[in-house]
């Protein structure tokens, strides 16, 4: 099983993620293996991945964007939303994805740890040496740009 | 009138459920956390009509849940239906083995979940 199958399934995961639970179908854009240290993103979601694989996958957006999508999420007006609402959903699609995304990964054992989410502005991100990092842009149309990361542990 | 009980430790999951169970015609909703609060829930309420029953819970899983509801003479005619990813296929099929009606996989349609609410309240 090689990185760019555990890269394929996540990528497969967040694309019916999104199309079955938030009515957006997410265009994949560019394909990084290196990531700047400071991170922009407002809202980070992470689950861990340990067993056969070990390592990590995050899916990251501005506020903004990050309301937008849960306001679809749960049928609701972005407005509406408080911060805790908008943080337990975000874990909820992290969730969603590394369950599914783990599924796709054929004959590899693979466990998740529980989501958490980050939020406010700029951080840096450090990570192991020996970690391998894909980083996948998606436009989600009308609605602005989201990046799913999976970094992989050797 | 029917009632269903929705048991999910997530409060997203829970309101996308509610939601999505409102559309479909069902008002009287009761929530449960996990499966310890869900027999709480049902000695509160015995009237519930149809539970539907997340897998991965913290204290008491989906599937410990459902044996137990099977169990109890009160409980045992009530229909369930089980939320899982994907990845929890296997557990499933230990589910329905176990007396389960239906599962949902996340990441569900929301016009599924509809549609098996309705093929059941018809049943």
């Amino acid at each position: 099983m090689t990185k760019e199958h555990h890269v394929e399934a996540f990528v497969q995961a967040t694309i019916e993620c999104f199309e079955s639970m938030v009515d957006i179908v997410p265009e994949k854009k560019e394909i990084r293996t290196q990531i700047p240290p400071i991170q922009n993103s407002d809202v980070c979601a992470i689950i861990g991945l340990s067993g056969e694989s070990a390592g990590m996958v995050t899916i990251s957006f501005n506020t903004e964007v990050a309301k937008a999508v849960v306001g679809n999420f749960l049928g609701e007006d972005p407005a509406s939303l408080g911060d805790e609402d908008l943080y337990d959903a975000v874990g909820e699609l992290i969730n969603i994805i590394a369950g599914n995304g783990k599924a796709y990964v054929k004959d590899v054992a693979l466990s998740i740890s529980l989501p958490s989410v980050m939020h406010g502005d700029k951080y840096y991100m450090s990570l192991p040496k020996s970690a391998s990092v894909t980083s996948v842009d998606f436009d989600l149309p009308g609605i602005g740009l989201m990046t799913m990361m999976l970094t992989l542990v050797d | 009138m029917i009632k269903v009980l929705v048991v999910d430790d997530s409060n997203t999951m829970r309101r996308i459920i509610k939601k999505t169970l409102n559309q479909a015609g069902v008002e009287e909703i009761v929530e449960a956390e996990d499966g310890i609060d869900a027999l709480v829930k049902l000695s509160e309420n015995p009237d519930i009509d149809l539970i539907m029953l997340d897998v991965n819970m913290p204290r008491a899983d989906g599937l410990t849940t459902l044996k137990e509801l099977k169990s109890m003479p009160e409980t045992a005619v009530i229909p369930v239906i089980m939320c899982t990813s994907e990845s929890d296929k296997s557990v499933v099929i230990e589910c329905i083995r176990s007396g389960a009606k239906d599962y949902i996989v996340k990441p569900f349609n929301k016009e599924i979940i509809a549609e098996k609410i309705q093929n059941l309240i018809k049943k």
